[in-house]
């Protein structure tokens, strides 16, 4: 592991890792994809009929799938801008639409249960009115996406335990689990301690 | 011929005022006790879907507090939360974070909600300071 080296960064932030070692870790961890047992979950396994579910349940259930959604089509367009903005290294740029990469299956998946569930899925908006202007340099571009994720990883965290089927709270862990993952990656990649705390809310 | 008021009314009236009253002190408690600093930090929960001045997933934040429910221009609203005619103070944000689904059943707000008093009340303190913002104005 590169030797730590201590210089305030672009932002003012302390970085704490060589940019080698981070842009090395980006490249190890961006492999990680969500699990195709994730993706079963959402896609074969909901069937509100065989569980008996009430149409209320299936309807509030459904309801919570496309906030997930919306959610999802907003950080793909998230990371669109970043990837555009000319601001990203190479090897961020790989990681960054791998990210996008998982949103854009999070959405299939997701979509997939809301129609076998009756529903119809939330589609993207036209314009998210990002603070684009805001983003100058590589690391507000990380922040703004470590952002999303931060808050993605909170909105399902929320989300799991309020599903009347519980497959779909098993399916929401998992992709719980990949937005983590993004979120320390990115965190990593700014210098933070990519796991500040031994619990999460 | 002068009205006449039952027992029961009267005590409907005198449970009234208490539940003001109650309603009051929770505006103040969290008004005096709820910390706007702390409460920033847990807003980081809610910038999934949320954000102070434009709308997301959820609505925008700025001028929230004494806003009617489900009427911020430009955002779509289920129909659970634009019929409610809530208007958003302290305590109806208290009791809609503490369970938005119990609170307001069909609210596009599927989450658990918060159920630690001294987060809520610091998360709304944050909200009530977000609405003196230039941004917000």
């Amino acid at each position: 592991m590169k030797i730590l080296q201590s210089k305030i960064s672009e932002s003012g932030l302390v970085e704490t890792m060589s940019a080698r070692s981070r842009r090395n870790f980006l490249l190890r961890t961006g492999a990680v994809t969500l699990s195709a047992a994730g993706v079963a979950m959402l896609s074969g396994c909901v069937n509100a009929g065989k569980y008996g579910t009430a149409d209320g349940a299936v309807s509030q259930d459904v309801k919570i799938l496309n906030t997930a959604i919306g959610a999802e089509h907003e950080a793909v367009a998230a990371y669109q801008v970043g990837a555009e903005s000319g601001l990203l290294s190479n090897d961020v740029l790989k990681v960054a639409v791998q990210f996008q990469g998982h949103h854009k299956e999070h959405i299939e998946a997701l979509a997939k249960a809301v129609m076998s569930m009756g529903g119809t899925p939330a589609e993207a908006k036209s314009d998210y009115g990002f603070p684009v202007h805001q983003l100058k340099n590589q690391t507000h571009v990380l922040e703004f996406a470590a952002g999303l994720e931060r808050g993605a990883v909170s909105a399902y965290a929320g989300a799991i335990p309020v599903f009347d089927n519980r497959d779909l709270s098993l399916a929401a862990a998992s992709i719980l689990a990949d937005e983590a993952m993004h979120w320390a990656v990115l965190r990593h990649a700014l210098g933070l301690d990519p796991v500040p705390g031994a619990f999460f809310s | 011929m002068m009205p006449t008021v039952s027992f029961g009314t009267a005590l409907l009236t005198v449970a009234g005022l208490l539940a003001d009253a109650s309603a009051a002190s929770a505006e103040m408690s969290v008004l005096t006790s709820g910390d706007a600093t702390r409460g920033k930090q847990l807003y980081a929960q809610c910038v999934g879907c949320h954000s102070p001045e434009r709308h997301r997933t959820g609505p925008k934040h700025c001028g929230l507090i004494g806003r009617q429910a489900g009427t911020a221009a430009g955002f779509d609203y289920s129909k659970s939360m634009r019929e409610s005619k809530l208007i958003w103070s302290v305590r109806t944000l208290d009791s809609f974070l503490f369970s938005p689904l119990g609170y307001i059943p069909g609210t596009n707000m599927g989450i658990s909600g918060i159920k630690d008093d001294n987060d809520r009340s610091d998360l709304i303190a944050y909200l009530i300071a977000m609405n003196e913002w230039p941004e917000c104005r």
